[in-house]
């Protein structure tokens, strides 16, 4: 079977997450989501311009933990300056932001 | 005094779907401009944006942005960046500046056709912001490209190009009419927001960003990802619409969206994105190919997004993963072949070490498109430049504007990419062209390509400069080989530059 009729089928993988501009509240970012996803793996790319931050089906980032990693207080909206993009859909509220997908594969 | 959260007072506060007393519903919402399935309000009723923003802090978080992204340009005004990058990366900026900054401004009605005539209060909300946003794209992308002026009069078309018929600008028009200014609310949300924003310009502001970062350009790489963050929050406009027209039985009318919506995309970023990141971009700061690109942002991206959304792969997907190898490599030769018809001086991008990297993202490539460019580096070393310059214009596809192409060595068959409408005929790209023209042939019957345009006796005195000129191209703005032909002298003997 071809690569390509292989790919017709869909993607198998459930990577979700955000995608990052580089800097010094993306590491933060990076660090509060290893914190919150604590059963998981999360695979950080580096591209330089940006991070590219995978969990696989569900990723959460809370508002406390950044805080308490900022030891500061922060709005989630905040994030939205380095928010480039994200894998998944996006539930954004006040507390938390969550990426993940409805049917998992 | 203590403010309510967002949540404890955003879902009454939307909420303006109030019952009209002086014109009827359908008259306030036209089902032409709005919503042409006539959805029941119900199935509206499920609309819930999942990025939701209050005004105040929209405004908090845009100064915020802004701020960052003048400042940092500021800073790199001071090492003088722009007069040692080269004119490989001035064409890049031309490129992008020329293609983008005033199509942020159909955007902008884009948006504004949603925020009134969107049925949900959600969409309307967030397509408001969205307009705001593209304000702010078109201005701050504008601002750059005015200060690069004193470098070269070609920064000019970031204004100028869509208001002339280079064949460039005709190509976006048509693309941008089709894919988001001539369309209702709904299938705007589709298209724009989800196929448009959701899958390409992550590699146009994201993926771009990233090679604009090793390039040294910190402020335009720093300007073009700040833009995708509005991308990000705005491009949600289309998702929720996605998911409640699948659960309420318009999975077909979806779908179909997004198949025309994303192959008229696709054609537009393979031009302005495929040629730039596989050859203009300097050799040694290249990231990653065009094609590894569009795995990262498409196929394992979007794509899983797509299904997710209850919607299933384009039609033409196997097509379309066979295309992302080859046909941006046609177009650059395009772009260089017919480098006098374009607002940029066009880098060759096949040095031996080029050729070399190609062959090695593209298997294959020497042997087919490299062939081609064995024969132009033969008549620049032997001083025949003047073989490289058409003197005639090439077939288009009647339908995306550009010129038709195909892998040399490859098999074609332009039977089944033409057929005849009222007496005309029309030659497609590819068959997904031709599906597209098929769906609404009273949509498309009537648009003149450059091409169409000579032939109808628009262009005079009907010759070669007769074109150039009807394209607004002036002798100091036309397009030259970036680098003086030095790429096909590279790695042999010095010997006598054609200079051009």
């Amino acid at each position: 079977m071809s690569e390509a009729a292989t790919r017709h089928e869909g993607p198998s993988n459930n990577m979700v997450g955000p995608v990052l501009r580089a800097g010094e509240l993306a590491d933060v970012i990076v660090e509060a989501i290893r914190r919150d996803n604590p059963d998981d793996d999360v695979n950080v790319i580096d591209k330089r311009a940006y991070l590219r931050v995978q969990v696989d089906g569900e990723c959460v980032v809370r508002r406390a933990t950044v805080e308490e990693l900022l030891r500061r207080p922060f709005l989630m909206q905040e994030i939205e300056p380095i928010l480039a993009s994200f894998a998944g859909q996006i539930e954004a509220t006040e507390r938390y932001i969550r990426f993940f997908l409805d049917n998992r594969r | 005094m203590t403010l309510l959260q967002r949540s404890d007072w955003y879902d009454v506060a939307r909420d303006t779907n109030w019952t009209p007393s002086f014109v009827a519903e359908a008259e306030l919402f036209p089902s032409d401009i709005s919503d042409p399935f006539d959805m029941p309000k119900a199935a509206w009723a499920e609309y819930d944006e999942p990025y939701k923003v209050s005004y105040a802090e929209y405004v908090k978080v845009q100064r915020e942005k802004d701020a960052g992204v003048y400042a940092v340009n500021t800073a790199a005004a001071r090492t003088r960046f722009m007069e040692e990058a080269g004119q490989r990366w001035h064409s890049v900026l031309k490129l992008h500046f020329g293609a983008v900054c005033l199509a942020e401004s159909s955007s902008q009605i884009s948006e504004g056709r949603m925020a009134r005539f969107g049925r949900a209060p959600g969409m309307r909300n967030m397509a408001t912001f969205g307009l705001l946003d593209e304000i702010r794209h078109g201005q701050a992308q504008l601002y750059f490209a005015h200060e690069s002026l004193r470098y070269s009069p070609q920064f000019n078309f970031a204004h100028k190009l869509l208001g002339t018929q280079e064949w460039g600008a005709i190509m976006t028009r048509s693309t941008l009419d089709d894919v988001f200014l001539g369309r209702d609310a709904v299938t705007t949300a589709i298209m724009l927001t989800f196929a448009f924003e959701t899958g390409f310009t992550n590699m146009q502001f994201i993926g771009l960003a990233g090679d604009a970062a090793e390039a040294g350009d910190t402020s335009f790489s720093n300007l073009i990802s700040s833009i995708q963050t509005d991308e990000s929050r705005h491009a949600q406009i289309g998702a929720p619409l996605l998911k409640l027209m699948v659960k309420n039985g318009y999975k077909a009318e979806a779908q179909k969206a997004v198949d025309i919506g994303f192959w008229r995309t696709y054609r537009f970023f393979t031009l302005l994105t495929g040629t730039v990141i596989d050859y203009f971009m300097p050799l040694e700061k290249r990231t990653s190919s065009f094609k590894e690109f569009m795995e990262e942002w498409i196929v394992d991206q979007f794509e899983r997004t797509l299904l997710d959304m209850g919607l299933d792969l384009p039609w033409y997907w196997d097509f379309f993963l066979e295309d992302i190898n080859s046909f941006h490599h046609g177009m650059q030769i395009g772009w260089w072949l017919y480098r006098d018809t374009v607002w940029f001086d066009v880098p060759a991008g096949v040095s031996p070490a080029e050729r070399e990297w190609l062959e090695a993202k593209y298997p294959g490539w020497n042997d087919s498109w490299g062939r081609l460019w064995d024969q132009i580096g033969e008549n620049i070393r032997a001083g025949k430049t003047d073989l490289t310059v058409p003197k005639t214009l090439p077939v288009v596809c009647s339908f995306n504007n550009l010129p038709l192409v195909t892998t040399p060595g490859k098999s074609w068959d332009p039977q089944g990419q033409m057929l005849t409408y009222k007496g005309k005929k029309y030659y497609f790209q590819s068959h997904v062209e031709k599906w597209i023209f098929e769906q609404d042939p009273e949509r498309y019957a009537a648009h003149q390509t450059l091409i169409d345009q000579f032939l109808a006796g628009k262009i005079q005195p009907p010759n070669y400069e007769g074109a150039l000129n009807y394209m607004g191209l002036s002798p100091v703005e036309r397009g030259k080989d970036a680098e003086n032909y030095a790429w096909a002298f590279a790695g042999r003997e010095p010997r006598k530059m054609a200079a051009e």
